[in-house]
């Protein structure tokens, strides 16, 4: 008795004396046993009447993976050599298998199904050789006419889709997934609502392989003769614990609704969405562009009642044909004025091909944040300087949206000397205080403790550096005075006048060997014409060797 | 309507202008009439932006650099020359706009703009945005004309190649529309024909042996930067040229003219330079690899 038992019930009762459920949940699965065979068919359909195996390497030999119908005919099975399956089927074509992309397939089809429930969970049920879907139906079958006619419309779907669903509906998934795995294929079974001992007369007959045990635990429970969920009803609870583990009590009462079974949805539902579905398909732009300005109405009404802004916006149009197009925005800087996303939204509303007609239009803010202050103040109410403000938020992220927000940026102090990396890029908006105008203050010792470096004051800087310094032949008297002239894109320039040195110096842990030595001295020079460059010297002087010059910035 | 309030304006404008000789005084009239008419002018909204130097602003209409408009700065030679000049131009026009941090939008054709460098021209880094690595000409284009008409920049900096008439109407309402300054700035290479064609003012700039050197260990050392400075075009004023200084630590300009330098020889006629100068060979800063 060291097991304990998942289900706190010690009094031996039989299994079968279970409370009532927790009512009003539904749950709806799809199995789909063939899945991994008929994605293939969906790319190559030319193997559609042959048999045909998808394989793998299993040390050192090819073994079949999944099999279709035609070669399961042929008493191929999954887990057979690929030599022995020759023999029976010579002519079986093959495919390695891509267990990869078959998840990211099974992942697309629970965003199709989507369009029923928002929480979907693609997965395997255990002991079994298919892909199942996992939808919680709670409260939205009734949008579809009820559970027969939701059931009904998305078998005829995914049987055009070209595969083969059983699709069951009932109070818990593990019920439902037991049904599915034993119905027939586009013939949803749907069990009503738990009542009592309803779900034992409603399973009896299932095998214990529908209830998603490992391979031992089924072949024991096999081998004491308890074929069907309905001959594990009169035993006690605590032998079955004993004998066959704590998995099977926790699958039995996962079945029967009094073990709490979550279907994690595949997607983090945002609270921020709009969502508008049409009785007749939409097609033209106009009627997208309306559509999209209501859906934004309503969304920043969502984000203003939660004081949020929408920092990226995604539109997914639901098209006819079951495919899905998004197109998304990015802001800069959290926002939900509708007027100015709305002109980042249309920019790329001519992307949408509605094709045969869009039948939903769903615009989500899954990424939000808290809108920091208000765009006013009490000094201007009107706003004149936050409007701007604004108008140059609206104008980053039309620019962000077009070329990238890495296109835009600012520049503040790093922590190094070496002039090349003594810059970072700043977002446009950083995480700093932002003044009225939009911009942060000037941050030019901002933080005494050193945390934010200065920016070298008082010292000369290039207005344009050159991303890699270029080697110049320069002639100067050693051992450090500036080059009287230098020799740079095949031509010669006399020095009329000269500053420096500055010494910087990379980090001392620094061993970049594009630095060289990591210690340059820089020179501003002046050319006869006034042009003005600065230059460096690589390393210390050494007697011996020919310094090595560099040109690194144009002052203008 | 338009030309009812420009006759009332010319009999204003011509009692100021009493002291003129008649014919000027036509002309002048005339120059103001078809300045309103192409929408330049309307100093009562958008101002000018004065040098400080008698010498130039007197060669600008309303005595100094129209704002809400499109100007054009051709360094002669890409050495940093033209976007120096900017850079010094931009520094006053963010003083002008009366936050020392209005924020002003630089637009790259490449990258390489390194911002400490601009601190001498009394620009904050912090207040400027680069915009880099937007190769097509159309879609700088397209940057900065919405830079122009949000209104909310104290002056764009854009580094244009080319730009048709239509595109330059364009880029003029759009400054007008977000009363905002633009310079348009081409450095180096060869000019197509005019350049911008609806600029209110067109400078060529190019570097100046600097004055007032330092001794630095008895070596001379680098003084402040000098352009020469030609005004090839100016919109209802008259082109002229000068040897401008920029003044560090007042952030003022100097006419070297005016300061009593020794004079120097400049180069002949502007417009011609390029052609038989020994600094056609000149170096131009090569696209950078990376």
């Amino acid at each position: 008795m060291v097991q304990s038992s998942p289900i706190d019930d010690r009094t031996g009762a039989p299994a079968g004396a279970d409370p009532e459920p927790p009512s009003g949940k539904r749950a709806l699965v799809v199995y789909l046993p063939l899945f991994a065979t008929e994605r293939l068919v969906r790319i190559m359909p030319e193997i559609a009447r042959q048999p045909f195996a998808s394989i793998t390497e299993d040390r050192g030999r090819l073994v079949l993976v999944a099999v279709n119908p035609q070669a399961r005919r042929l008493s191929l099975r999954p887990g057979m050599v690929l030599a022995d399956a020759r023999a029976l089927a010579p002519d079986l074509q093959t495919r390695f298998a891509n267990p990869v992309a078959e998840q990211e397939a099974l992942e697309k089809l629970a965003h199709w199904c989507m369009r029923y429930t928002p929480i979907v969970m693609p997965g395997q049920g255990e002991g079994a050789e298919g892909q199942s879907l996992f939808l919680d139906i709670s409260g939205c079958a009734h949008l579809f006419g009820g559970e027969e006619r939701m059931a009904q419309h998305l078998c005829t779907r995914l049987v055009s889709f070209g595969l083969t669903p059983h699709v069951a509906i009932a109070d818990t998934p593990g019920a439902a997934w037991a049904r599915a795995l034993v119905s027939d294929a586009d013939a949803p079974i749907i069990l009503p609502p738990f009542k009592g001992d309803s779900v034992w007369e409603h399973l009896a007959d299932c095998p214990v392989a529908s209830l998603r045990l490992d391979g031992s635990t089924t072949e024991a429970l096999i081998s004491f003769g308890l074929r069907t969920i309905g001959a594990l009803r009169p035993l006690s609870r605590r032998d079955l614990a004993d004998r066959f583990g704590a998995g099977l009590l926790l699958r039995l009462g996962q079945l029967l609704g009094v073990q709490e079974e979550a279907i994690n949805p595949l997607r983090v539902i945002t609270p921020f969405v709009a969502r508008q579905g049409f009785f007749d398909p939409i097609a033209t732009p106009e009627d997208i562009a309306a559509t999209t300005r209501q859906l934004l109405d309503a969304l920043c009404h969502l984000l203003e009642q939660a004081g949020q802004g929408a920092v990226r916006l995604v539109l997914s149009c639901h098209r006819v044909d079951g495919t899905t197009q998004r197109l998304a925005v990015g802001m800069a800087r959290p926002s939900r004025w509708p007027e100015p996303l709305f002109v980042l939204l249309a920019e790329k509303l001519g992307e949408i091909r509605p094709d045969f007609g869009i039948e939903i239009m769903e615009l989500a803010a899954p990424d939000s944040a808290v809108v920091e202050g208000d765009q006013t103040n009490w000094q201007d109410p009107v706003g004149k300087r936050s409007a701007q403000g604004e108008a140059f938020a609206a104008f980053v992220n039309r620019l962000g949206n077009r070329y990238g927000f890495a296109s835009l940026a600012r520049q503040a102090p790093a922590q190094s000397w070496l002039p090349e990396r003594a810059v970072r890029r700043l977002p446009p908006f950083d995480d700093k205080p932002l003044g009225t105008n939009g911009v942060a203050t000037n941050g030019v010792g901002a933080n005494a403790m050193g945390k934010d470096p200065r920016w070298p004051g008082g010292r000369p800087r290039p207005l344009r550096l050159l991303m890699r310094p270029e080697a110049v032949d320069a002639i100067a008297p050693v051992p450090d005075d500036p080059p009287v002239q230098f020799r740079w894109q095949g031509r010669t320039y006399r020095v009329r006048a000269a500053d420096g040195p500055e010494r910087l110096s990379d980090e001392w842990w620094g061993d970049d060997p594009d630095n060289g030595s990591g210690i340059r001295d820089y020179y501003t020079v002046e050319d006869e014409d006034g042009r003005r460059y600065w230059l460096y010297r690589d390393g210390l002087y050494k007697p011996g060797t020919a310094p090595q010059w560099f040109l690194h910035g144009l002052f203008g | 309507m338009t030309q009812r309030n420009g006759l009332k304006m010319d009999q204003q404008s011509s009692q100021t202008m009493a002291a003129l000789p008649p014919r000027h005084r036509e002309i002048d009239a005339l120059r103001q009439q078809i300045g309103r008419v192409e929408g330049i002018g309307r100093s009562g909204r958008s101002g000018v932006l004065p040098f400080g130097l008698p010498m130039v602003d007197s060669a600008l209409p309303e005595g100094g650099l129209a704002l809400a408009s499109v100007h054009e700065v051709q360094g002669i030679y890409a050495d940093g020359a033209g976007a120096a000049f900017c850079a010094a131009l931009l520094g006053q026009l963010a003083r002008e706009a009366g936050t020392s941090s209005a924020p002003i939008l630089w637009l790259e054709a490449g990258e390489g703009l390194y911002l400490p460098g601009l601190a001498r021209y009394g620009l904050q880094p912090r207040q400027v945005f680069v915009v880099s690595n937007i190769r097509k000409t159309a879609d700088r284009l397209w940057v900065l004309e919405e830079a122009l008409r949000c209104g909310a920049l104290a002056g764009v900096v854009a580094e244009l190649e080319e730009a048709d008439f239509t595109a330059s109407r364009r880029l003029q309402l759009a400054a007008e529309a977000g009363n905002t300054t633009a310079l348009v700035l081409h450095e180096g290479g060869q000019y197509s024909g005019a350049g911008l064609a609806t600029a209110v003012t067109r400078w060529q700039v190019q570097t100046m042996p600097s004055m007032h050197c330092p001794l630095n260990n008895g070596l001379q050392g680098v003084g402040a930067p000098c352009w020469d400075v030609a005004l090839t075009h100016s919109r209802g004023g008259r082109p002229e040229r000068w040897t401008l200084e920029w003044q560090e630590e007042q952030q003022t300009w100097h006419n070297m003219a005016d300061v009593g330098a020794e004079t120097i020889p400049l180069p002949q006629a502007a417009n011609d330079m390029p052609a038989n100068d020994d600094h056609v060979s000149a170096p131009v800063v090569r696209k950078q690899r990376r």
